[in-house]
């Protein structure tokens, strides 16, 4: 299979409004120049080479934010949004934004991120043969205190360019952003738009109009998903946006779709019945959470029914020397309505849980990343629990990722990389990981990046989050991957799958709206998926219904049968 | 799947933004817009440099804790110019709207149950399933959900008084929505959307007082 990492990677865009992406008018990147001649080589081909992709987006970029006649938002800043995929080269092109627009206006270009991803943006300045004269690098967990400052100060740049712009979802973040002495707004993310909310702010920005006009236009439109795309569609081609992306390397057979077992369908049924009788009896404020419980017990039992299906296929795919990262929940669940015959609720281990176990009974040592408590990243007094438990993961994360490391005084994990400052290659200590959809995102290695390392399969069970499906799959197909990476979804025909599953296709139908082409296939499996679990649950329920209907055709007959004898066993009484 | 999406669907907050009675504006009565004063001297850097580092979830926490209790703090202020007018004033044609309005201050309650939320938040979470736990979460859920739409409805009628309160939410529902709803319900008793915040709000304190009084120490 022929790797789509080794073209330039697709024009979402231009695709979107039929190649009438604005032409940039001015080369800003040309005025770029490496300060050290032998490092030069890489700006000069990102300058000069074949791919256009990072001297379009800086120029298309630039053309904008110095455009007086460019519309504004209430700030009266001018905004650019750089909707590029993982691995397109979103930092390269922040730092050369960042320089470039120094560059043109003479003031400097503030640069904000995560601060654990600074260091890697000056890693990539470096690269280039830059110096960081004219860019502020503030961490974006910073900005409140640096902007303090900077009002004292008097403080004024071209530009703030937020990599990572995902983060605008939070109100501090947008409320620092806004506050940045700042003529324009340049935002580089590979998912901006994970909900209508996201999408009228960047669209806000993007076109000037206020906030609440957007979301009127989108919420009055006939068509959510057609309004999405024209939306964008306008903003491309105001020259407002650019989106590239490359498309997902690997395969996706068909989901496979187990059948609930009569016993399962019994149970299901029976939870279902038993809360709303809870919910009958419940007031107002438990019937809300109630309501959160249900959705998670069913969809906990449901889980439970794939465990044997999926050991199998793990064992299978592992006998093909492939590695699986295998994507659940892991919610365990003392049920409210089903009891143990002891008469003490009914306990069913999460998802992950139970499959690690099922592994572990066959031999299989897995990598397990634990799930943080619900809101741990947000309360303080949590995070000492949080921080114990994403040590812990870290260690299972890296006995299951390929190639040498070695660990520093600091405890510091270093790649080790051979003379050709390529990274060694050494075989992982895992072959399976277990990763809960909560904590899906991050983990940038657990892809196949080297040649000689196995393939990598995933198997994924169902999940409302379109986000966390999509964040699932990008654990495998990686801009860095040496090979295809094959997704199989397990599902079944319970009420829990068929909701998760219409849940996830909606979401999946909205980040498509945006265009995205690595949607396309998991768009297809999951319509597919969904359309056949509703299928086999159809026709196991008319299977029921005539097996009720045989029953009582039998029952009545036995019934009358019976009555027939005892009234003519009656002495003395005719029939 | 018809009976689960039936009862997946409830329980829904009343969301009319109705009135069943005039609002009490107190601009004219004091001279002064205590509100709009309010969010002219809300300083949004007050407390970025002890937060300066802390993960974004953390910051954006700790912030809607402060505007929690700066709305608090904001009532507070305009209970006290009121009675402050209302003693000076006992005749005057507004006196017993404002006595009314007044009258809602006892419910305010002490500043500390504001702080107080994340002590019954994270005893919910632990103590697993229970009447009590179950309330406190759904209590929680529900005010989200609530916070959510007055929040979206602010942005589209950004001249109504109401909307005006909203302003200082800094975007944002709260991590504890029931904060900043039930000082947004006192304030506008005649919206149709804020008899049930308090109503919440009374019965969860009912509910924990009978059941697990322990929870409410230093909020009474």
């Amino acid at each position: 299979m022929e790797s789509p990492f080794d073209r330039p990677p697709i024009n979402v865009s231009a695709t979107l409004v039929d190649g009438r992406v604005p032409d940039w008018r001015k080369d800003y990147l040309a005025t770029v120049s490496a300060t050290t001649d032998d490092k030069g080589r890489l700006l000069d081909s990102l300058r000069t080479g074949e791919d256009p992709t990072i001297r379009d987006g800086i120029n298309l970029a630039l053309n904008r934010l110095v455009d007086p006649q460019a519309p504004k938002d209430s700030l009266g800043k001018t905004a650019f949004l750089v909707h590029d995929g993982t691995g397109t080269g979103k930092s390269f092109q922040a730092i050369l934004a960042a320089k470039a627009i120094a560059q043109e206006t003479g003031e400097p270009a503030l640069v904000t991120t995560r601060a654990d991803l600074i260091p890697a943006l000056r890693r990539d300045l470096d690269r280039l043969g830059l110096d960081d004269s004219q860019i502020a690098f503030v961490a974006i967990e910073q900005l409140g205190a640096f902007l303090k400052d900077a009002q004292k100060q008097k403080q004024q740049f071209s530009v703030a360019i937020v990599d990572e712009a995902q983060d605008c979802r939070i109100p501090e973040v947008r409320k620092f952003l806004d506050r940045i002495p700042a003529r324009g707004q340049l935002f580089f993310s590979a998912t901006p738009f994970h909900n209508i909310d996201e999408f009228c702010y960047f669209s806000s920005k993007l076109t000037g109009k206020p906030i609440h006009q957007i979301k009127n236009e989108i919420n009055s439109a006939k068509d959510l998903h057609l309004a999405v795309t024209d939306q964008l569609k306008q903003i491309t081609l105001a020259g407002g946006m650019i989106h590239r992306e490359f498309p997902f390397y690997g395969n996706v057979p068909p989901a496979e779709v187990l059948p609930l077992t009569a016993e399962s369908r019994a149970a299901e049924t029976q939870v279902i019945d038993g809360y709303a009788r809870l919910v009958g009896n419940r007031h107002f404020l438990q019937q809300r959470k109630l309501k959160e419980d249900l959705t998670i017990e069913l969809n906990t039992a449901s889980d439970a029914t794939k465990v044997d299906s999926i050991l199998q296929r793990t064992l299978e795919l592992l006998s093909q020397n492939k590695k699986v990262i295998l994507a659940g929940d892991d919610l365990p669940v003392a049920s409210r309505i089903l009891k143990e015959q002891d008469g003490l609720p009914k306990e069913t281990p999460g998802f992950l849980s139970a499959l690690r176990l099922a592994m572990a009974a066959h031999g299989i040592e897995c990598s397990f990343i634990r799930a943080f408590p619900e809101n741990s990243d947000a309360i303080p007094v949590l995070s000492g629990e949080r921080a114990a438990i994403a040590a812990r993961n870290f260690e299972e994360m890296a006995r299951f990722v390929d190639g040498a490391y070695r660990t520093t005084q600091t405890a510091e994990r270093l790649e080790l990389r051979g003379r050709d400052n390529k990274p060694l290659y050494a075989p992982s200590q895992t072959k399976v990981i277990l990763l809960p959809y909560q904590q899906v995102a991050g983990w940038p290695e657990l892809n196949q990046r080297f040649p000689q390392a196995p393939e990598v399969s995933m198997i994924l069970t169902p999940t409302a989050s379109a986000d966390q499906f999509i964040q699932a799959i990008g654990r495998g197909s990686r801009r860095n991957s040496q090979g295809p990476t094959d997704v199989h979804l397990v599902a079944n025909d319970s009420c829990a799958d068929r909701r998760r599953l219409s849940q996830l296709l909606k979401g999946l139908q909205f980040i498509a709206a945006t265009g995205s082409p690595a949607i396309a296939p998991f768009l297809q499996l999951a319509a597919d998926c969904l359309d056949r679990a509703s299928t086999l649950r159809a026709a196991q329920d008319q299977k029921l219904i005539q097996l009720q209907k045989n029953q009582q055709t039998r029952s009545a007959r036995i019934f009358d049968a019976n009555r027939n004898r005892i009234l003519s066993s009656q002495p003395g009484v005719r029939p | 799947m018809d009976t689960l999406d039936e009862l997946l669907k409830g329980p829904h907050p009343v969301k009319s933004d109705q009135l069943s009675g005039p609002i009490l504006h107190s601009t004219p009565l004091l001279g002064m817009d205590v509100w709009q004063e309010a969010i002219d001297q809300f300083d949004a850097f007050a407390e970025a440099e002890a937060n300066t580092g802390l993960p974004l979830e953390q910051q954006q926490y700790l912030s809607d804790l402060r505007v929690d209790r700066y709305l608090y703090d904001t009532l507070a202020r305009e209970f006290e110019l009121l009675a402050a007018w209302l003693r000076e004033n006992p005749g005057h044609r507004e006196a017993s709207q404002v006595a009314s309005f007044l009258s809602r201050r006892e419910r305010l309650g002490p500043r500390s149950w504001v702080d107080h939320q994340e002590k019954l938040y994270l005893w919910a979470q632990k103590s697993g399933q229970n009447d009590i736990a179950d309330s406190i979460l759904g209590w929680r859920l529900l005010c989200q959900e609530l916070a959510k739409s007055l929040l979206a409805w602010s942005s589209r009628n950004h001249h109504d008084p109401r909307a005006r309160q909203i302003r200082l939410w800094q975007d944002s529902q709260g991590f504890y929505p029931q904060n900043r709803l039930r000082i947004w319900a006192l304030r506008f008793l005649e919206d149709l959307r804020a008899p049930q915040i308090l109503g919440w709000d009374a019965a969860m304190n009912r509910e924990i007082f009978a059941t697990h009084p322990e929870l409410l120490t230093g909020t009474r």
